[in-house]
């Protein structure tokens, strides 16, 4: 069985996404449904402090490789760092050097050694971890600060989550995405049932969540748009609707701006079950999800 | 001499998907893999991490080459799955199947 997989983006950062996420959360596991929580911000991954995941099993997520000098047998040549188009390799105290930021990892230096001094090293950039909640399975993960491939560590997150609702039987996935329209963003929306787009009445997530929609239109995914902290903008959010009747885009519901809601994050609670007027609004909005879902084989 | 399955397996094992740099056995990307003792015939369901896996048809031919490899393999039936392009790879095995079948008629 395939799980019908649900996932939530936004464009730009901090318009609720983990907060209407761990809500949806709150409400499957309050209504006796099964399913298997992902979170894919894995550059900032903050899931876990709603949920409380006891980690069962982690492991080290291999990145790119990047160019090691052997200084034993390195003869100074110079040739490589004439060649490294990406200035990652520099001379200190006489010794050549690499700097792993800036190293892309390409292997020119290696292949051109005539000494063969140089050796392409896989970098560990993350890990991921498999942990049980009270309201489900998880899976999710931490990228190293500044390290690469979060995109690719994305696609373990959700492909670590496919092989528990496989497992499990579980029908349901929902995945926590991240910002941005990038390569984890890609990552996050590929094979998605659904995907609830989080919007603020601001100009700036106006923006952005054109071109989050952009992004999901591109990759066919059926989409939808959220608004969350309604109320503190009334006409960018009638742009925001009208933005979705022009492009024939479900709008799924508004969640209203709460000083509730800010007070259950402060007390690290999830908005749904701590406001009553949110929960209501956040399960209409999910059914409405659930319903385009379950409509699809 | 261990068996044809043993062996197809160790071969699957050196498949690694480059994104996530682990072999296509540990992700279990390779399914139902049935290996005919007697007449080497081996089938399986292949299927990438992602739908939209940019790499779904190199590690698919990749997959079916390392099973061909393998020493006692006669035939291999191999399908995609979950996969935006599982058509497209689906020709390209069947071009690898003939352009080895022209290579043992040379």
């Amino acid at each position: 069985m395939n799980a019908k997989e649900i996932v939530i983006i936004s464009g730009k950062g901090g318009t609720g996404k983990t907060t209407i996420t761990s809500s949806f959360v709150w409400l499957m596991h309050k209504h006796g449904e099964k399913f298997v929580i992902a979170d894919a911000d894995v550059d900032a991954a903050d899931m876990h402090i709603l949920l409380e995941p006891k980690i069962e099993y982690e492991e080290e997520f291999v990145g790119k490789s990047v160019a090691v000098i052997d200084d034993a047998e390195c003869t100074s040549c110079d040739i490589c760092r004439q060649l490294c188009r990406f200035d990652a390799i520099d001379i200190v105290d006489d010794t050549y050097r690499v700097n792993p930021f800036k190293c892309d990892g390409c292997t020119l230096c290696a292949i051109a050694c005539p000494v063969k001094a140089i050796e392409m090293v896989p970098q560990v950039v993350g890990k991921w971890f498999l942990s049980s909640t009270k309201f489900g399975p998880m899976v999710h993960a931490r990228l190293i600060p500044g390290a690469e491939n979060s995109g690719n560590l994305v696609t373990m997150v959700k492909h670590q989550a496919h092989l528990i609702s496989e497992k499990e039987n579980i029908p349901y996935i929902l995945v926590d995405g991240p910002p941005g329209i990038g390569c984890p963003v890609t990552s996050s929306i590929s094979g998605a049932s659904f995907v609830a787009i989080v919007v603020e009445p601001s100009f700036s997530a106006i923006h952005d969540m054109e071109r989050a929609t952009d992004t999901a239109l591109h990759f066919g995914v059926p989409h939808g748009i959220i608004i969350n902290k309604s109320g503190i903008n009334p006409e960018n959010e009638e742009q925001i609707k009208e933005f979705t009747k022009k492009r024939g885009i479900p709008f799924l519901g508004s969640v209203p701006f709460s000083m509730c809601v800010i007070d259950a994050l402060v007390n690290k609670k999830i908005a749904a079950s701590a406001c009553s007027e949110v929960e209501r609004k956040i399960e209409d909005i999910f059914s409405r999800i659930l319903e385009v879902v379950n409509e699809k084989p | 001499m261990k068996s044809l399955k043993s062996r197809v397996l160790e071969a699957l094992m050196k498949v690694q998907d480059p994104e996530v740099r682990q072999d296509v056995v540990k992700l279990q990307l390779v399914r139902d893999l049935k290996v005919d003792e007697d007449t080497g015939k081996v089938s399986l369901t292949f299927r990438p991490t992602t739908y939209f896996c940019p790499i779904g048809i190199q590690l698919a031919l990749m997959v079916k080459q390392a099973i061909k490899s393998v020493e006692g393999v006669k035939e291999v039936n191999m399908k995609v799955v979950d996969f935006v392009w599982a058509d497209r790879a689906m020709e390209y095995l069947k071009a690898l199947d003939e352009k080895d079948s022209k290579q043992d008629e040379k």
